[in-house]
Parts: C-alpha cells; structure tokens; sequence
C-alpha cells in the first residue's frame, strides 16, 4: 500500500464517526442572526471582528478614552488595584508547587536554551526589562503564576532575550485593543515577516491565574492562540489600554502574570509612535494574517528577574 | 430569503453538513467538536449569501470557507494570532503500539496548518493540484512541493513505525 492510500484511508476511518448534529440549521440561523446584530450594534465593522464572538455591551466597545494615567502620566500604573485582585485568585487557583514544561511540539520555530527547571523559585518580586528605550519594571505575581515565573527567570538567565524585538503593537484606535507584544526570539519586528509572532522556546507549559489579574492597563500577561489553551511559550504582552479587558469576556485564556510597576512612560511613548501595518492592510493583524509592528523599533537589551 | 430558499438551505445542509464538518475536522487537526464551531461559522457565511450562490456550487464556497478559516487561525500566532488546533495529543510522540491509522493522524496533526490543508484535500477530498492551488489561493508548484513534503513526513513515521522506510 502505498502513502498516498494508507493516508486516505487513516483520514476516512478518522472521520468516519463524525456527523452533522440535526440541529445544525437552527445553530446556523441563530449565529446569523447573532451576527447580523453585532454587525448593527457595533456600527464599524472593524469593531465587529476585533470583539467577534462576544460583545459585552457598548460599554466594553466605546470604554472611557481616558484610562487611568494617561498618555503621559505617572509611570506607576495601578498596582493598587491589582492587589486584591491577585488575593483572589490566589484563593481561586491554588499555585502548583511543581511545575511541568513540555516540548513544544507544533512545528514553531524555535531558540532553544533547555527547560526550566520543575521547582519554580517563589521568591522572584520583579522583573525587569531594558530596552533600547529605556526600563521597563514589572511585580510579578510569583504566587499565582509561579510556573509562568520560573520560566521567565530561567530564559532571563539564560539571555534569552537579549537583543530580540518586539514585534507587534496593537491600538485602541486601529484594531481595538492596546498592546505591546514581545518575546519571539526570532521576531524582526518589521511589519513585513509573517512569522513574526511564531517564535518561542521549544517548550510549552500550561495556563495559570486566569481572571487572576484583568487586562487593564499595566497588566503583563501571555501571549497564545485566542482559542489554544495552555500552550504559553516565551511571548508576552504589555497592556497599556483597559480596553484589553474585552478579551477576558471572549474567554481567552491568556496568563497574567505581573503588573508594570515603573516604566509604562515607555510603552506609551512606542505606543504614541503607532505601528507599521502589516502588509500595508492594518486589518490583517486582527485577521491573523500578520503582525503591526511598532514603528519605532524596539530592542530587548535584557531581562532580570530578581527577588 | 424566501421560503423556497430557506428549505433549499436545509436540503443543503442535509445532503453536505457532514461532508463538510469531516474535512473541517481534518484541515484543522481538531475534535469534531472543535471543528463544529469551524463548520457552523462556514456554513453561517453561506446561509448569509445562499439566495445568491445557492445555484452556484455553495459547497464549494464553504469547502473555501473553512479551509481559509483553518489556516488563517492557525496563524493567529499569540493573542488573536495563533490558534494551534492542531495541537498532537498529550502522549508521547513516537510508540510503536500505535497502530498505522492512529499514527498517520497524529502526524496529519503536526503537520502546519497549510500543509495539512493541502494534503487534506489533495488525498481525502481527491482535488488535483490545480483546484487545491485555487482554493487556497496559491500556485500548483506551492501545492506540489506543500503535498510532497507532507507525504515525506508520512512515509518517515510510518518507517519510523515499521522499522523500514515505505
């Protein structure tokens, strides 16, 4: 038998189980009809695809434009507010005194420089981030996230991410959400890779404090597939918009981690110097085609995680 | 929509919904209850535009849908930019208990996202090179060296299974 035949006939016994449920027409008409609504409430359909799926409310579409701090305003974002919400999710999700890595096995490039190590460091307090445009610090949420910590702690010591770019810049105003996206090691950050966005350390490892921390302004958290539970690699982000908040209704799971402590001031001002549309189609970002690159580039000179 | 067209949707729908949620199942590596989601966002696209595609191959048109909707999560690398559907199974890679089927499947799984589209419907839909080059919008050299290596990987695991190369 050859390949081609032994395929056919894997992928035919594969699905031979699978039929459509009888209701499918009704599903499809009542997400038609959903889909017709969204498109009229939310009035601009660029808006429609960034929240696709779930719309809290014109509240979440239209937040206040004004966030807590503003464009240039204290560096200290919000670790007040941040507090009791880690208190309760410490309660909600009790954090693994072990932690386990798995090979990422997806076919994405990768840099590798081993797995951490399966006894997570609890006393790390801070991370900090330098780059070319000044320092980033960050409290870390060791005792809710502990696992997602640890490898941190050991990519930082291990140079990881020196010199690597941030590839991807996210507005409010362009795609609805604001974010800085950092950590593929690969990145070029050019707006023009398309695999930028796909790099991370050759392991993966699973999700931790979800709805422990919200996506506020100041909020650190992984990056991973909107829909692709527990595979967080290197990537991260930093909110600089309480409209990031939407994603948590959308059940994304991505990892909070820390809260930006000093140094927002920086993120702002690559934030201020908008993003290279990938492709020249600003929407191809949010149709996951490419990544918006920040226009002014960003370097990670390096990263430290101390107690 | 008029009430001919809607009980020609569900005609439709009754003659190829399965069809189409076998091959969402496949393109995107995923649980068929995964793959539902995928089918049902398609087959939505249709029911939006059926009075004016449905005497135009609206099979077709969703095959495209989800194909396209396969690939494109799949790139959604990291926050709205990936979506590894396709993630292989919690279980170590290579066990030789593992039967052929079971094998080849997982390998479709690990496979990227548009090799696997290629493959899926080069081998399972039986689309030639021509018609998967237009569906997923790229050249038939694409197709060709996308499918060929697709079919490498198979025959690896399989020798790696049997011992032998196939």
């Amino acid at each position: 038998m050859n390949v081609e035949e032994a395929l056919k006939a894997a992928m035919s016994e594969h699905v031979a189980d699978v039929r459509a449920p009888a209701m499918m027409g009704q599903a499809v008409r009542r997400r038609h009809r959903s889909h017709v609504l969204r498109s009229r409430t939310a009035g601009a359909a660029m808006l429609t695809v960034v929240v696709a799926g779930a719309i809290p409310g014109l509240t979440a579409l239209y937040p206040d434009p004004a966030p807590a701090g503003g464009l240039n305003g204290p560096a200290t974002a919000r670790s007040e507010s941040a507090a009791p919400a880690t208190d309760k999710s410490e309660l909600a999700h009790p954090a693994a005194t072990t932690c386990s890595y798995r090979m990422d096995t997806t076919g994405t490039a990768v840099k590798k420089v081993g797995m951490p190590p399966s006894k997570p460091d609890l006393k790390a307090k801070t991370m900090t981030i330098a780059t070319n445009h000044g320092t980033i610090v960050i409290r870390l949420a060791t005792a809710q996230a502990p696992c997602t910590v640890n490898s941190f702690a050991f990519l930082a010591k291990k140079n990881f991410f020196d010199n690597t770019r941030c590839h991807r810049l996210a507005t409010p105003e362009a795609t609805g959400l604001g974010m800085l996206q950092c950590g593929d090691p690969l990145a070029k950050g050019d707006g023009k890779s398309k695999d930028d966005g796909t790099g991370g350390p050759g392991y993966v490892f699973d999700d931790e404090n979800l709805g422990g921390i919200p996506y506020t302004r100041g909020t650190v958290a992984m990056a991973q597939g909107g829909e692709d539970a527990n595979s967080n690699g290197s990537q991260f982000w930093i909110s600089f918009s309480d409209d990031n908040t939407q994603l948590a209704s959308q059940g994304s799971a991505y990892t909070p981690f820390g809260v930006v402590l000093k140094g927002m001031n920086v993120v702002d001002k690559i934030a201020k110097g908008g993003f290279i549309p990938f492709k020249g189609d600003p929407m191809a970002d949010v149709r996951g085609e490419g990544s918006n690159a920040p226009k002014i580039p960003v370097i990670i000179k390096n990263v430290t995680v101390s107690h | 929509m008029t009430d001919d067209d809607e009980a020609a949707f569900d005609e439709f729908l009754a003659a190829r919904s399965t069809a189409l949620l076998r091959t969402a199942v496949l393109v995107c590596g995923a649980s068929a209850h995964d793959a539902e989601d995928l089918a049902q966002g398609a087959l939505e696209k249709v029911y939006r535009h059926w009075p004016r595609i449905r005497h135009d191959n609206p099979e077709a048109y969703a095959r495209r849908v989800v194909v396209n909707a396969a690939i494109s999560r799949s790139r959604r690398r990291k926050v709205i930019q990936e979506i590894t559907f396709a993630r292989p199974p919690e279980t170590a890679a290579p066990q030789s208990d593992l039967d052929l089927r079971d094998t080849l499947v997982e390998e479709l799984r690990r496979l990227p996202a548009r090799m696997r589209a290629v493959v899926v419907l080069r081998y399972w839909e039986d689309l030639s090179e021509m018609e998967t080059a237009a569906l997923l919008n790229c050249s038939v050299g694409t197709v060709k060296s996308q499918a060929a290596r697709g079919l490498a990987r198979m025959r690896a695991r399989i020798g790696a299974l049997k011992g032998t190369t196939v």
